[in-house]
C-alpha cells in the first residue's frame, strides 16, 4: 500500500469512528467554569440501564466519575469532547466471572495482581471493564480459595482492586455428602461461636470477668456468612443440588449465589423466594433425564422463567476467558451475544443488558460503583457502533475511571474491522 | 400372554415408535405456508409470500395475492415472519452411536458411518430445535482416512426417510491428528502423504477399471468421489496445509474437494483458494490471532470471502462446538465483516453445494425438499428463537405457545 492511500484510508477511519477532539472544535457551547479534566460524551443514545435510553444524550466525567447526563447539558469549555452522535453509549460490561487474569496460586487476589496482559487487552476491547476473579477454591474442602472484583484498569494498578474477598466459595452437592455434612456441622458450630461472642461482649460490657469463647475451625469465614456480610456462591445445575443449596437458605440464613444452575427453570419460586441471586449460562444444555417424570434437562428459557420468578439474574458466556482457537462467539469477546440468546429464549432486552452490567455489579456487590450510568458512579463507559445485542456491534472505545483505555481506530486487533461488507485487504502468506 | 408381559410390550412399542417419532404430520400433507418474507437464498426475497408444500417438495413459491391456496392445502399463516431454508452442516460428528475411529491402518476406504446412525442423540434434536436440517457428520481424523461420511435430515420416521445420502464425503485428515501409531509407516508427514497418494491412485484406478474387473467393496466408495458423485473432506490447516491439500486433491487427483478447518493462518491461502475456485469450510476455530502474522484478529470466513472463495461454508465440528451453535458461526462471520446475505449462504446453499445435494436441499425452489425454518428474524440472529422447522414437508418442531 502506497504511504498516499495508507493516509487517505486513515483519513476515511477518522470520520467513521467516535474522534476525541477540544470542545471549541466541536462547536460545543462553553459553560461558566474551566472544563480542564472534564470529559464530555457527546451526542450517542445513552443506556443508562437504570433509568432506560436517553436518545442523543451527553454525559460529563471528571476525576474519573460520572457527574452529569441528560440532554441540553453545556459542555464546559476546554473539557475532552468524544463525539458519539449515532453511537450506543452504556456501562463497562461486568463480567460475574473472569478467567485467564492472574496466573498461579494466591491467598490474596491483590498479590497476584498486573495492570498488562492479555486478558486485559482482550476485555476492553471487548467492553468488559470489570470481572470477579477467583483463586483457588474449596478443593475437597466444604469452603476455600479467595476471589475479588477486579477493575481492568490498564496500566495502573492503583484502583484495580476493588473488592476482596466478595463472597465464600463454597462446595456443597449430594454427590459429595461427607462435605455437605461437614459444612453443616462447621456453620452449627460457627453459629454457637455467635451467640457464645455476643453474650462474652454483653458480660464484658457488663463488667463479669470472663473468657472469650474459642473460635471453631472455618469460623472466621462462616461467621461472615451467617452475619450476612458475605453471600455464598456455590455451583450447581441439577434440580437436586439446587434444592439441596437453598436449604443452606432456611437453615441458616445466608445469602447465595447460585452459579451454572440447568434445572433452575424448574423450581423457579424455590429460587425467587428465597432472594437467590443466579449466574448462569443460557446456552448450556443438558439432556432430560428420563428416568425422572418431572421436568428435567435445559431450557432455553431458564433466563427468562427466573427473570419472572424475581430473581436477580447475571449472564456469562460458556468460556468466561478469551479463547482464540475456537469457540470465538462462546466467550467474553462477546458477552452480549450470550445475553441475546437469553432474549432468543424471551427474556426481554432491558432484563437481558441489566444481567451483563447492573445485575452482575449488585451481585458483587459494588452496585454503588458500577454497573450504570447514574451520577456519582464510576466512568466506566463503552461506546458502541450499533445495538448492544446485536451480532455485528462493535465496541469502539473503552473508558475505564473516565480514561480511554481502548480505542478500535488505535486498536492492532480490530482497527481492519470496518463497516459491514468494507473487509481488509487478504494477507498475503509468507510474511 | 400375562399382563405383565403385554404391558412391557407395549411400552416396547411406545419405546420404538418414540424412538423414530417426528412431531410430523401424515406422509402426503398439504401445507400452504403464508408468511411475510420467504428468504429464497438463491432466487430472492418474496415479501408477504406463500409457500406451497406438496409430498414433501417445494411445490410453488410466490407473492400472497398472486398464488391462491389450492384445496386441500392446509394453510399455517405465519404472520409477518419469516421463512428461510433449513440450515446444513457441513463438518459434525453426531448422530452416530459412537465409534468415530477404527484405527485399523492409516486408510480405512471400506468403513461409512452411516452405518452407525442415532436418531436419538440429543445433540441432533438440539439442531433440529435451532433450525439445522441437514448434517453431514463424519468419521474422525484419528487416521489419514477413516472412512465415508452420511448426510441425514434431523428428522424422520425412518431410516430412509432421514437419509439424503449413505455415503457422505470420502473423510481424509492430512494431518494434525492422525500421526499416531496405526499401522507400520504414516507417523510422519511425509509417510503419511504416501499412503494417502498410494489409496487415491488405487482409487482411481479402480474408478476406471473395465466393468468385467473383480468388485472391491471398499474401493467402490472410493469410486464415487472419483466419478463426482461425493466430495472428498480434507481436515487440514495452516498455511503450508492448504497449499498441501489443494496441491493433492486438485493438481494431482482434481476431485470435488472440500478444505474444512482451514484456519490456524490457513486463510493467507486464500488468494490462491479464491483462484482455483476451491471449496474451504471453516470451523471450528472462526478467529485468528496468533496465526496472522501482524497482531490483528482476523474473521477467518471474512478473509476468505475478502479474497473471492466463493464456495465458502461454516461448520461445528460437533461436538467440539455444540452443533446448535452453527448459526452463531454465521452470525460471528458476519461480525467480521461478510455481509449477512453472504452469512446466510454460508449455512444453506454453500454448504448443500460443497456436499453435491443442493439439487434437494439448501435454497427455496420448486421441486427442492420442503425444509423450511419459521423465525421472527433472520436465521443470523440469536434473539428471536426458531418457531416451526419443516422437514421433507413435515412439521418436525414447533415452539408455538399451543392455543
Amino acid at each position: 500500500m502506497t504511504r498516499r492511500l495508507f493516509a487517505a484510508l486513515l483519513c476515511a477511519l477518522a470520520l467513521l469512528t467516535p474522534s476525541v477532539v477540544m470542545a471549541e472544535e466541536a462547536g460545543a457551547k462553553p459553560a461558566g467554569g474551566s472544563g480542564k479534566g472534564v470529559v464530555a460524551i457527546q451526542g450517542g443514545d445513552l443506556y443508562t440501564i437504570t433509568d432506560g435510553v436517553i436518545r442523543g444524550g451527553t454525559l460529563l466525567i471528571e476525576a474519573g466519575k460520572i457527574t452529569a447526563l441528560g440532554t441540553g447539558l453545556s459542555v464546559p469549555e476546554g473539557a475532552e469532547v468524544i463525539d458519539a452522535r449515532g453511537k450506543v453509549v452504556m456501562p463497562g460490561l461486568v463480567a460475574a466471572r473472569l478467567s485467564g487474569l492472574i496466573r498461579g496460586d494466591t491467598k490474596k487476589i491483590a498479590d497476584a495482581l498486573g495492570p498488562y496482559g492479555s486478558t486485559i487487552t482482550f476485555a476492553l476491547a471487548s467492553g468488559v471493564t470489570a470481572g470477579y476473579v477467583q483463586a483457588g477454591g474449596p478443593g475437597d474442602q466444604p469452603f476455600g480459595g479467595t476471589n475479588a472484583v477486579v477493575k481492568l484498569t490498564e496500566g495502573d494498578l492503583e484502583g484495580m482492586l476493588l473488592r476482596e474477598p466478595v463472597d465464600v466459595n463454597l462446595r456443597y452437592s449430594n454427590g459429595d455428602p461427607r462435605s455437605k455434612a461437614l459444612l453443616r456441622q462447621q456453620l452449627r458450630a460457627a453459629k454457637e461461636y455467635l451467640r457464645k461472642k455476643a453474650q462474652f461482649d454483653q458480660d464484658k460490657a457488663a463488667g463479669k470477668k470472663v473468657d472469650p469463647p474459642a473460635m471453631p475451625p472455618g469460623g472466621e469465614t462462616l461467621t461472615k456468612l451467617l452475619t450476612g456480610e458475605l453471600p455464598a456462591r456455590v455451583s450447581a445445575e441439577y434440580s437436586n443440588d439446587i434444592l439441596s443449596v437453598l436449604q443452606l437458605v432456611d437453615d441458616f440464613g445466608i445469602r447465595l449465589i447460585l452459579e451454572g444452575p440447568i434445572e433452575g427453570w424448574t423450581i423457579p419460586e424455590a429460587i425467587g423466594r428465597r432472594k437467590v441471586d443466579v449466574i448462569m449460562t443460557p446456552r448450556t444444555q443438558a439432556e432430560r433425564d428420563r428416568y425422572i417424570s418431572a421436568p428435567t434437562g435445559s431450557s432455553n428459557e431458564q433466563a427468562a422463567i427466573l427473570s419472572r420468578a424475581g430473581v436477580r439474574l447475571a449472564i456469562i458466556p460458556p468460556s468466561t476467558g478469551f479463547g482464540l482457537w475456537g469457540g470465538f462467539g462462546e466467550d467474553l469477546f462477546t458477552l452480549p451475544l450470550e445475553a441475546a440468546h437469553a432474549v432468543g429464549g424471551g427474556l426481554p432486552e432491558d432484563r437481558a443488558l441489566e444481567a451483563i452490567t447492573i445485575n452482575s455489579a449488585q451481585i458483587l456487590g459494588v452496585g454503588d460503583r458500577l454497573g450504570s450510568l447514574q451520577v456519582g458512579k464510576d466512568a466506566d463507559i463503552i461506546v458502541m457502533d450499533g445495538h448492544p445485542l446485536d451480532y455485528r456491534t462493535f465496541v469502539e472505545l473503552t473508558l475505564v475511571n473516565g480514561k480511554v483505555l481502548y480505542d478500535k481506530s488505535k486498536s492492532r486487533l480490530f482497527s481492519h474491522i470496518r463497516d459491514k461488507g468494507d473487509l481488509p485487504e487478504a494477507e498475503p502468506a509468507g510474511q | 400372554m400375562t399382563t405383565r408381559l403385554r404391558t412391557l410390550a407395549m411400552g416396547m412399542a411406545v419405546l420404538s415408535a418414540a424412538l423414530w417419532s417426528s412431531a410430523g404430520a401424515r406422509a402426503g400433507e398439504r401445507y400452504a405456508i403464508r408468511a411475510g418474507k420467504i428468504v429464497t437464498i438463491t432466487q430472492g426475497t418474496v415479501d408477504h409470500g406463500v409457500i406451497l408444500v406438496r409430498n414433501g417438495k417445494i411445490e410453488a413459491i410466490g407473492p400472497a395475492d398472486q398464488t391462491p391456496v389450492p384445496k386441500g392445502y392446509a394453510l399455517v399463516d405465519v404472520g409477518d415472519r419469516w421463512v428461510m431454508p433449513g440450515m446444513v452442516e457441513v463438518h459434525a460428528h453426531i448422530g452416530i452411536a459412537g465409534g468415530l475411529n477404527d484405527m485399523v491402518s492409516q486408510t480405512n476406504p471400506g468403513m461409512r458411518i452411516g452405518d452407525v446412525l442415532d436418531p436419538e442423540d440429543q445433540m441432533v434434536k438440539d439442531a433440529l430445535s435451532v433450525g439445522i436440517t441437514t448434517i453431514h457428520a463424519i468419521p474422525g481424523s484419528g487416521t489419514n482416512h477413516a472412512g465415508f461420511g452420511v448426510i441425514y435430515k434431523t428428522a424422520g420416521a425412518t431410516r430412509r426417510e432421514r437419509l439424503l445420502r449413505p455415503i457422505g464425503a470420502m473423510k481424509i485428515a492430512q494431518f494434525a491428528n492422525p500421526e499416531r501409531p496405526a499401522g507400520d509407516i504414516g507417523r510422519s508427514l511425509m509417510g503419511m502423504t504416501w499412503l494417502l497418494r498410494d489409496y487415491l491412485q488405487r482409487a482411481r484406478a479402480y474408478a476406471q477399471r473395465p466393468a468385467s474387473a473383480e468388485r472391491d467393496l471398499a474401493l467402490e466408495q472410493a469410486a464415487l468421489v472419483f466419478r463426482g458423485e461425493a466430495p472428498v473432506l480434507i481436515h487440514t490447516y495452516q498455511t503450508w496445509g492448504m497449499a498441501m491439500t489443494m496441491h493433492m486433491f486438485q493438481d494431482e487427483f482434481n476431485l470435488p474437494a472440500i478444505a474444512s478447518h482451514s484456519y490456524d493462518s490457513g486463510h493467507r491461502m486464500a488468494t490462491d483458494a479464491a483462484r482455483r475456485g476451491f471449496r474451504v469450510d471453516v470451523g471450528p476455530g472462526i478467529v485468528d490471532l496468533y496465526g496472522a502474522a501482524d497482531g490483528r484478529m482476523y474473521g477467518v470466513t471474512a478473509q476468505y470471502h475478502r479474497a473471492g472463495v466463493d464456495n465458502l461454508t461454516v461448520s461445528t465440528d460437533s461436538p467440539v462446538l455444540p452443533e446448535s451453535a452453527l448459526p452463531d458461526q454465521a452470525a460471528v462471520s458476519a461480525r467480521f465483516g461478510v455481509d449477512d446475505e453472504t452469512a446466510l449462504r454460508l449455512v444453506t446453499i454453500n454448504a448443500a453445494r460443497a456436499l453435491l445435494v443442493d439439487r434437494r436441499i439448501g435454497s427455496l425452489e420448486p421441486g427442492k425438499d420442503a425444509d423450511l425454518v419459521v423465525k421472527r428474524t433472520s436465521l443470523l440472529d440469536p434473539t428471536t428463537p426458531v418457531e416451526i422447522v419443516f422437514i421433507n414437508g413435515k412439521i418436525a418442531h414447533d415452539s408455538r405457545p399451543k392455543p
